[in-house]
């Protein structure tokens, strides 16, 4: 883990996203800054109706920020037209929801194709979904599997094409507690293996010992940053 | 206001889209359905109304030789009680030599007609002794005008005369209505007519018809004559005699009418005996038999194409309801638990289905009533001197049948659904509906196929095959649409390629409008059934778009992602649809007796396709819209 490059992959400096709704102006987003550094796994804890959902949209380039930088890998977001956010998209962040949102049309193996056909550097559907423990489950479709493995080829797409960025919303939310720890330990993994910068948003409050950083939010601010020099194991936690 | 009165004004807003939708599906059929199955009634009503005030008459009796009709016969006829009437008059048809043309000249009273009023339409009548007013005339006829001098003789034995006449006005009898050449008794080989035979191929035709007033002929012969012209008049023997009737059935175009009429004229010949008489019935007229004739084809394209019109709209308005209910699954299983009894369900749901059926009922007989007739009447003008007043009496049944039809389609379908619904437990009903498994379909095992698409393709085919029922209701309103626009384009090349066929020509204008009428709302309705089709399939899909989306699929290829679907599926029903339009078409043109597929151009085959695929693709322009304004965040968190 020491000799992890300390390169910062993710920067965000005074972040505002204001709702305007009737005639009262709402920061959702209310003036965050914080900085992630590659192969981090950083959980972003907060209550519902906090604000983290509206960060998340803001760093999975599907919202336009107020105001403020929000720089992946040297480039501002939040200056970005829809044209460009779409190409971040497509190529710099990988994406894990809580209720998997796989096509149920497509097969396991499509599922992953679906994301990788978009990018030329992607890496094999075949072996992301090995790694992640389908490999014997490929040609299923996602009716055919459970919970658990429907979130695994989640998380295969998102890995599968190589992004510098993976955002997990509640990735956990509708797993049992046994299946839920299994996939945050794949999360962890593919932070600390493949050197890759995960960033989990949760309300559980358990998971603030397994991340590298913590970005505790309350009423769009950051209300505590805490930096596990030694984060525990999942098998540690328990909630 | 109670809280399920605020749902159900709830579901209306929500629903709007769709319920214009349903309401403009619905009132296209019933415009096209209402507004071409009066059009016919119309006409022959207008025609009607007008050989009533002109005092047409029902029979022309005519002498077979030179003898004449003898007064004896006119005074006993006369006196049978079944007639309203009888003048006689003087008609002969002469021919000036081949480059002079045919005359058909009349000898008449104009002030004391009691039948077949010679209207003047330009000019005045005779003032001078020489004048002499002429028949309006049709594109065919030979054009004089007011102020033309015209010689011809007359070579009748017992009305010789050598004249050089001047025109003096324009008249109209309402006798010849048809814009054709009239025939004449004279025959092209110069044998003798046969009055009876309705055989025109050896007869000539009449280039002018001319009316000579009988007070001025009788000053033309001098002062001498003047007050002996009633005698003079009657020396001159009538070739021709209008009767009419006071027996008969006030529709002149009905069996009834042809049949008493043919009863009629047997009393009377049973009553003069003579052998040198022919009668000749309304029925025979030229114009009357060409009006009949072509209204009666008007009437079977009416009844035909209208059961296209009404299976596409009742399809898509079946589609349109399925769905509408099936996305408040979840709102029902809610009114359940709340002990909401099933009847008030049933009234929520019936409550959308009444409101769209009447506005769209209501408003398609308004606008197809108002708007189609006139268009064919005005195309029969075309063909036909038409009376200027259209009677707008006509009768429902065909337009009321066929909206009764669509209303119990709607009406029914609602109530098997709500019940189907209601029979479910309350609690599964509030569980979303669980999305139909992906699974492998069949073209999957036809591996050289299958292995060359590319892989959108296979999504496309699979997303297809996985909703059956929702394909085959688009491949068939696809298709429907695609029978319509089809022989809506093929009656258009029929009537062109007829235009060829002078026989024919007169009649022609009118189909051609027809045709276009159905092209025009065969194209409106395809837009509406693709355009319905369309914004279902992407609010359905607007979770697996979102997908797309969050993924990094640009606009574009999320717009191909819908659009693939409706365009293969419209496809597949186009070439359903074209085999289906050419055994239409043909049947029609059969059935109406007009030419035959082979006036069918080649390239509007070719235009039906690309009629269609645009409308597949404006309507998709048109609603890449709504999929840029899919909020990725909102639909992905749903659940569902």
């Amino acid at each position: 883990m020491e000799n992890k490059e300390k390169k910062e992959i993710l920067k965000a400096n005074n972040l505002i996203k204001t709702f305007i709704v009737g005639d009262t102006k709402l920061n959702a987003v209310d003036g965050i800054s914080f900085s992630i550094n590659q192969g981090e796994l950083v959980i972003i804890l907060g209550p519902s109706g906090a604000g983290k959902t509206t960060l998340l949209n803001l760093i999975g380039g599907m919202d336009n920020a107020t105001s403020g930088e929000l720089i992946v890998d040297g480039k501002d977001i939040a200056k970005m037209n829809r044209k460009e956010l779409t190409l971040y998209r497509r190529n710099d962040v990988g994406f894990v929801f809580q209720f998997y949102n796989l096509m149920a049309n497509l097969t396991a193996l499509e599922n992953v194709e679906l994301a990788t056909e978009l990018k030329k550097d992607s890496l094999k559907p075949e072996d992301i979904l090995e790694k992640v423990g389908l490999k014997e489950r490929m040609k299923n479709f996602p009716a055919q599997l459970s919970g658990g493995e429907q979130q695994r080829v989640s998380i295969a797409r998102a890995i599968a094409k190589n992004p510098k960025i993976i955002l997990c919303d509640e990735p956990t939310g509708a797993l049992d507690y046994v299946t839920g720890k299994n996939i945050l330990k794949l999360l962890s993994d593919i932070s600390k293996k493949d050197n890759k910068t995960v960033i989990i948003v949760t309300h559980n409050s358990a998971l603030k010992d397994i991340g590298d950083k913590v970005f505790k939010i309350k009423n769009g601010k950051i209300e505590e940053e805490i930096i596990n020099v030694h984060p525990m194991n999942i098998d540690e936690v328990e909630w | 206001m109670t809280s399920f009165l605020k749902s159900v004004i709830r579901m209306f807003k929500k629903n709007i889209l769709r319920l214009i939708f349903m309401v403009g599906i619905i009132l296209i059929g019933v415009a096209f359905v209402s507004g071409l199955s009066v059009s016919g009634n119309i006409i022959k009503n207008s025609i009607n109304t007008y050989y009533d005030g002109e005092k047409v008459s029902d029979v022309i009796l005519k002498a077979t030789n030179e003898d004449g009709i003898s007064q004896d016969d006119v005074n006993k006829i006369k006196e049978l009680d079944f007639v309203d009437g009888i003048y006689s008059f003087f008609m002969y048809d002469i021919n000036m030599g081949e480059d002079k043309g045919d005359y058909r000249i009349y000898l008449l009273d104009y002030d004391n007609l009691p039948f077949n009023y010679i209207d003047l339409i330009e000019g005045n009548y005779p003032q001078e002794i020489n004048q002499i007013v002429i028949e309006k005339t049709g594109q065919s006829n030979k054009i004089y005008n007011i102020g033309d001098v015209i010689s011809f003789t007359l070579d009748n034995q017992y009305l010789p005369l050598d004249l050089s006449v001047e025109v003096s006005g324009i008249v109209s009898n309402p006798l010849y209505l048809a814009k054709q050449k009239e025939y004449s008794q004279n025959t092209i080989d110069g044998s003798t007519p046969d009055i009876n035979s309705t055989d025109t191929s050896n007869l000539r035709q009449i280039d002018c018809i001319f009316y000579i007033d009988t007070d001025i002929l009788t000053e033309f012969l001098g002062d001498a004559f003047k007050d002996a012209s009633d005698v003079i008049m009657s020396l001159i023997p009538k070739t021709d005699a209008y009767i009419k009737f006071n027996n008969l059935p006030k529709d002149r175009f009905s069996d009834e009418y042809k049949n008493k009429v043919n009863e009629n004229i047997e009393i009377i010949k049973d009553t003069i005996n003579n052998d040198n008489y022919a009668y000749i019935g309304l029925s025979s007229n030229l114009s009357y038999r060409s009006i009949l004739e072509y209204t009666d084809k008007v009437d079977v394209l009416a009844l035909i194409f209208p059961v296209f019109f009404i299976a596409v709209s009742a399809l898509v308005t079946l589609v349109t309801t399925t769905r509408l209910i099936e996305d408040e699954r979840g709102v029902i299983g809610t009114y359940m638990t709340l002990g909401i009894s099933r009847n008030k369900i049933l009234m929520k749901y019936l409550s959308f289905g009444l409101i769209s059926g009447i506005l769209g009922l209501g408003l398609g007989f308004l606008i197809g009533l108002t708007s189609i007739p006139p268009i064919i009447y005005n195309a029969f003008t075309i063909s036909y001197f038409m009376p200027e007043v259209m009677d707008f009496n006509f009768s429902f049944l065909i337009g009321g049948i066929s909206s009764a039809l669509l209303f119990i389609i709607v009406l029914l379908i609602t109530f098997i659904l709500v019940y189907k619904y209601t029979n479910i437990q309350p609690a599964d009903l509030l569980r979303p509906k669980a999305p139909k498994p992906g699974k492998k379909i069949l073209l999957e095992r036809i591996p050289f196929i299958w292995k060359h698409l590319s892989f959108s393709f296979k999504s496309t085919f699979r997303n297809l095959f996985r909703q059956k029922l929702h394909l085959i209701m688009t491949i068939l309103s696809v298709a429907g649409s695609t029978v319509l626009i089809f022989c809506g384009f093929g009656l258009v090349d029929v009537s062109n390629g007829l235009s060829d066929n002078p026989d024919l020509a007169s009649m022609l204008g009118s189909l051609k409008l027809i045709s276009f009428i159905i092209v025009l709302f065969a194209v409106i309705l395809c837009l509406l059934v693709v355009f319905n089709l369309t914004n279902m399939n992407i609010s359905e899909r607007e979770r697996e778009l979102a997908t797309l989306k969050v993924l990094g699929y640009n606009d574009f290829e999320c717009s191909m992602y819908t659009f693939r679907e409706i365009l293969i599926s419209s496809i597949f029903g186009i070439i359903i649809g074209l085999p289906l339009g050419y055994l239409l078409l043909s049947f029609v043109l059969d059935y109406v007796d007009l030419g035959n597929m082979s006036y069918v151009n080649w390239y509007s085959y070719l235009i039906c396709v690309i009629v269609i695929l645009i409308a597949v693709l404006i309507v998709n322009i048109l609603l890449n819209r709504n999929i840029r304004k899919i909020n990725m965040s909102d639909s992905l968190k749903s659940v569902e």
